[in-house]
């Protein structure tokens, strides 16, 4: 993925034209040698607004994790191409022309290219590319040799019943790279036609390739899935396009624009099936499963319109709102329920595809006023829409290629789709009065009301009470603390609801007591829907006893209580920061910071079987379980600016240290739970930099990043693509690394 | 699949035709500021000769020529008002000008665009000052800088920091992606600034692929992403707040596997395979992996 693509090359291209055009066109006081600094205002010295870096440097180390985003990801050298170069006519002209072109990482994975052009209070034309690489497993390993949109498995490969029964899987492994990269092309212009209008128009195109990970499945039931992780090639494009006008004066200002994005993808995915399976169809015959296929992500369309709008009253009432109103489409053909053409399908889809839309609506209006010299108002309203009017039909499941088709209507395989939606309403109503001169305080209400179809709960209310009190009752500190309680209650928990939406009547008669119609369990709460209290309490102080030397301390706590007797039942998220900045000398700043952060989270489970009844009380108490996730992680650094020598001589130097340790503790009434162990991560990452200055606008810059990752987790440590019978996995584990990064570069400003 | 768009002749033609963008239309100033005297910047500069402040003749603060920024009439007086002998407006979090008398000069041009919401905006309800964050003065202002926003808005956001260092993370410390990617910290009719209307369709602007609608969908999906994920990092993969299959069964505890409870039993010392297929690799993921939504007629269990 190391390339600059024809696109770039373009794009580089015209902006170098437009450039050119640009010198070629203007003849008034713009020059690309001039300095852009009247003499008249000259300061003491010179300023280069422009600069240009150029070097190398050598990576030690040859991980993904480490170049996850910043594209050194491979152990050698690499090019350090920076640069930025601007002109604008001199203030003081009659032109307003101005040019900027910037690049960074031009030697890595990670480049960007932006070039702008314009008149100021004319108008502008911009270009940019922009790469992103997301390198996430270099260490995977598949039997699986990709051929387009299927994946094979290599010739002369023996099925096996599990993982461990196929004969010839370790000598077929592969190393294959899952990452990801986006390369995002972005240009537009815009048109100031009055000083108060302004037109824009904006279009992108990025295209994301590479190899992510997905998964596939044989099996009909819980109990017998024989699965495989598997290297999916990514092959998305988008493109974006915006409309915009925009008006704005003292008092009234108002934007309206359409969005259009356009997301297309590859259809599906099929693999070979690495598993020993096969059914018996009802004329005796062995049908084998060698096949599955999985529908991967559909073309889809977004479209928006929306209105922004502001009017001040006076210089103290304001009114301020948003009406926004898009659609979603999608309407990809349908795959057959199953790839294999020996299984049998008796009965055919609904429809060839789902002409899906969902109707978004936003509608905001925010009112601000002082009524009286000391006292603030704001009062809010927004609503928020997801109506979802995707067409309801029945499908008849055949499980993963795995089966012929039921053709019993009274099967749980007939299945519903059920097209989410909801509607939010919130009001807002904030009362702030200033006393002493030098403080605040600010009471405020918000009401939230959440109207789902498709849920368990129709209907949540959510009101919340607020109080913020702030001061600075000296220039030197300053203080604020806030409090929020939140009371949440939902109408009736229809713990079944979906279960019955979902399934045909014929079906639900089968259960002859309409109180075992459920599948999830009765008792359990989803925690975006359960009542819930919420207390929340945020603050901080700024100590700025000379002006070298600022002091600041924040945290924040939230705690949610939930009522549920199964599922998410508790959370709590504790934070504090300490950071000192303080300047020792105009040429020496040093600066530090530790930041505490704690997350639990509490839920309970119970255990059960295939009786329904066992969900029901009285519930067996063995079946109980509890667990509890601890997140705390510690956060340190610091570092300085120094000046050793005037002129000659700066260095920086940061350090920043992270643990991280998740522990989960699993508890159980009927016998002793297996303790977990902890999943760790420490990262000390170290950058230095020394700017040697050769002239006084010439450095050579020095640099040296050291960093280092260290993390176990359970889930990956020592989980080969064999461990797990019902798994082929790509055997990726918890990324390590130590890796230092010397860089020399020089830097020419002008 | 849908048809693409001409990409390259749309952005050729923006191109050709943008190099001849008109000549603005009859111009008048946004801000009539009729009692200033005339300035001459050279009585500033007298005494402010540093770098930094003098640089603000190279932005387009200063550009005289644009009738919007005003300059041309009253330099420096523009935003610091009309005492030539010594400002009266100072700007800047520790500046004796209240906060409110400062901002009204900024929004005096800029309520506009991006800044239209910025009223009533939790940055403005804190008594945040433009020049907290902006350097009005210095030619590339390093909030607008894609490779310094993020360090000036971690200058408060100290947990959003300690974020950007755990092992899953967005890229903000490659400066692949900003704060204002996602944010509008001018206001915005939002929980949280968003720029977009709610959690969900700010995710889409990236994450294009999650759009649907789907077939059979995740409610949680559908409303929010935050329910699931932690977006400025997170101790667990894929931003996940809680790992899976923990996570999972916060909401589902049907018979069998999703209400077993999966402790070390799982870990492959134990060599429980029922307990390790649901606790290791990808974990709930390893079969349901279209968790995001399923267009697949047979997805209902989000494993096609």
């Amino acid at each position: 993925m190391n390339r600059i693509s024809l696109p770039t090359m373009v794009l580089s291209g015209i902006c170098l034209a437009a450039e050119s055009h640009a010198a070629e066109e203007d003849t008034m006081d713009f020059s690309l040698d001039t300095v852009p600094i009247s003499q008249s205002v000259k300061p003491a010295k010179p300023l280069y607004f422009n600069e240009i870096e150029l070097g190398g440097g050598d990576t030690t180390e040859d991980s993904f994790k480490f170049g996850e985003y910043s594209g050194l990801q491979n152990r050698g050298g690499f090019v350090i191409g920076n640069l930025h170069w601007q002109q604008r006519a001199d203030h003081g002209s009659e032109s307003t022309e101005y040019w900027k072109l910037d690049g960074r990482n031009l030697g890595l994975d990670s480049r960007s290219i932006r070039g702008e052009y314009g008149h100021q209070g004319k108008g502008t034309l911009f270009f940019e590319y922009n790469q992103t690489p997301h390198y996430r497993w270099d260490d995977a390993r598949t039997p699986f040799r990709v051929d387009g949109d299927t994946l094979n498995l290599p010739l002369g490969w023996e099925t096996g019943a599990s993982t461990s029964e196929m004969p010839n899987l370790n000598a077929s492994l592969r190393p294959v790279s899952i990452a990801t990269e986006r390369q995002k092309y972005r240009s537009g212009l815009n048109w100031h036609f009055s000083p108060n209008w302004t037109a824009s128009i904006n279009y992108s195109h990025e295209k994301k390739d590479g190899f992510d990970i997905t998964s596939g499945i044989f099996g009909t039931t819980g109990g017998n899935p024989l699965a495989a992780v598997l290297p999916r090639p990514i092959n998305y494009d988008t493109n974006d396009v915006d409309f915009e006008l925009s008006y704005g004066d003292r008092t009234s200002q108002l934007s309206l624009r359409y969005h259009l994005s356009i997301f297309d993808n590859t259809d599906s995915l099929t693999w070979q099936n690495p598993y020993q399976v096969s059914i018996t169809n009802g004329e005796n015959q062995i049908i084998h499963l060698d096949r599955g296929r999985i529908s991967l992500e559909p073309d889809n369309q977004a479209h928006q319109v929306s209105i922004n709008f502001g009017h001040r009253f006076d210089n103290t009432s304001r009114l301020s709102g948003k009406f926004s109103y898009g659609w979603m489409l999608q309407n990809q053909d349908f795959l057959p329920y199953t790839v294999n053409p020996d299984l049998e399908v008796s009965v055919p889809l609904p429809r060839n595809s789902l002409d899906a839309q969902a109707n978004n609506l936003h509608g905001n209006l925010t009112f601000t006023a002082r009524p009286f010299d000391k006292t603030d108002l704001k009062a809010r309203y927004t609503y928020t829409e997801r109506d979802n009017q995707t067409p309801v039909a029945t499908y008849t499941i055949l499980r993963n290629d795995s089966e012929n088709q039921t053709t019993d209507p009274a099967s749980d395989l007939y299945r519903n789709n059920l097209p989410y939606d909801y509607r939010k309403h919130k009001t807002e109503l904030d009362l702030g009065y200033r006393f002493f001169g030098t403080a605040k305080i600010t009471a405020g209400y918000d009401f939230e009301r959440i109207d789902r179809d498709y849920a368990e709960v129709a209907s949540t209310d959510e009101h919340t009470g607020r109080i913020k009190l702030t001061a600075n009752p000296y220039s030197f500190m300053n203080a604020r603390v806030e409090y929020a309680h939140a009371i949440r209650e939902g109408s009736n928990y229809q713990h079944n609801k979906l279960f019955i939406e979902s399934h045909t009547q014929d079906f639900l008669i089968t259960e002859d007591n309409p109180m075992l119609r459920f599948s999830n369990n009765p008792l359990i709460r989803k925690f975006q829907y359960s009542d819930r209290i919420r207390d929340k309490v945020n603050g901080g102080f700024t100590f700025l006893p000379t002006d070298k030397l600022t002091v600041g301390l924040s945290g924040r706590f939230t705690h949610d209580n939930y009522d549920a007797i199964f599922g998410l039942s508790e959370q709590t998220r504790v934070s504090g920061t300490f950071d000192i900045s303080y300047a020792v000398s105009d040429r020496l700043d040093l600066h530090g910071f530790y930041t505490q952060e704690y997350f639990l989270s509490k839920q309970n489970g119970f255990a059960r079987g295939r009786d329904p009844q066992a969900a029901l009380p009285p519930l067996d108490t063995d079946s109980f379980w509890w667990l509890d996730n601890e997140d705390d992680v510690y956060t340190a650094g610091g570092g300085l600016n120094w000046v050793v020598i005037e002129n000659k001589l700066d260095v920086g130097l940061d350090y920043i240290f992270s643990r991280a340790v998740t522990d989960i503790v699993p508890r159980t009434n009927a016998a002793d739970a297996l303790a977990l162990p902890s999943i760790n991560t420490d990262i000390h990452s170290l950058n230095f930099r020394g700017d040697y200055h050769l002239k006084d606008n010439l450095r050579l810059r020095l640099s040296y990043r050291y960093e280092s990752f260290q993390t176990e987790d359970f889930a990956r440590d020592q989980v080969m693509p064999d461990t797990i019978a019902q798994v082929l996995s790509l055997g990726s584990t918890s990324p390590d690394y130590n890796a230092h990064v010397f860089s020399l570069s020089m830097i020419y400003n002008y | 699949m849908q048809r693409r768009i001409p990409g390259f002749i749309i952005f050729l033609l923006i191109a050709y035709f943008g190099s001849y963008v008109p000549a603005v239309l009859a111009e008048e100033p946004l801000q009539q500021i009729d009692t200033l005297d005339q300035i001459d910047p050279s009585d500033c500069l007298g005494c402010h000769k540093e770098p930094k402040i003098a640089a603000i003749f190279s932005t387009p603060h200063a550009q005289k020529a644009d009738p919007r920024t005003q300059f041309a009439d009253h330099e420096c007086a523009t935003c610091h008002g009309d005492k030539p002998q010594h400002p009266k407006i100072s700007f800047g979090a520790k500046a004796k000008t209240p906060v409110d008398e400062q901002n009204q000069v900024c929004l005096g041009c800029h309520e506009r665009g991006s800044r239209i919401h910025w009223q009533g905006s939790i940055h403005q309800t804190s008594d945040l000052a433009c020049a907290s964050c902006h350097s009005v003065h210095a030619v590339q202002d390093p909030i607008l800088d894609k490779k310094t926003q993020t360090k000036v808005c971690f200058g408060c956001h100290a947990e959003q920091k300690a974020q950007s260092y755990l092992r899953s993370r967005h890229p903000f410390r490659e400066a692949k992606m900003v704060c204002t990617d996602c944010h509008n910290p001018h206001g915005s009719t939002t929980e949280f600034l968003l720029v977009e209307n709610t959690v969900t369709e700010t995710c889409y602007a990236c994450h294009t692929e999650k759009r649907g609608p789907f077939l059979w969908e995740h409610p949680p999906v559908q409303e929010n992403c935050a329910l699931c994920h932690n977006p400025h990092g997170s101790t667990q993969d894929r931003l996940l707040k809680v790992r899976p299959p923990y996570l999972c069964q916060q909401c589902h505890s049907d018979a069998f596997h999703p209400s077993t409870l999966y402790d070390g039993n799982g870990l492959p010392s134990t060599g429980v395979q029922s307990r390790m297929s649901r606790l290791l690799a990808e974990s709930c993921l390893n079969c349901h992996y279209f968790i995001h939504g399923s267009n697949h007629p047979a997805g209902v269990a989000f494993d096609r």
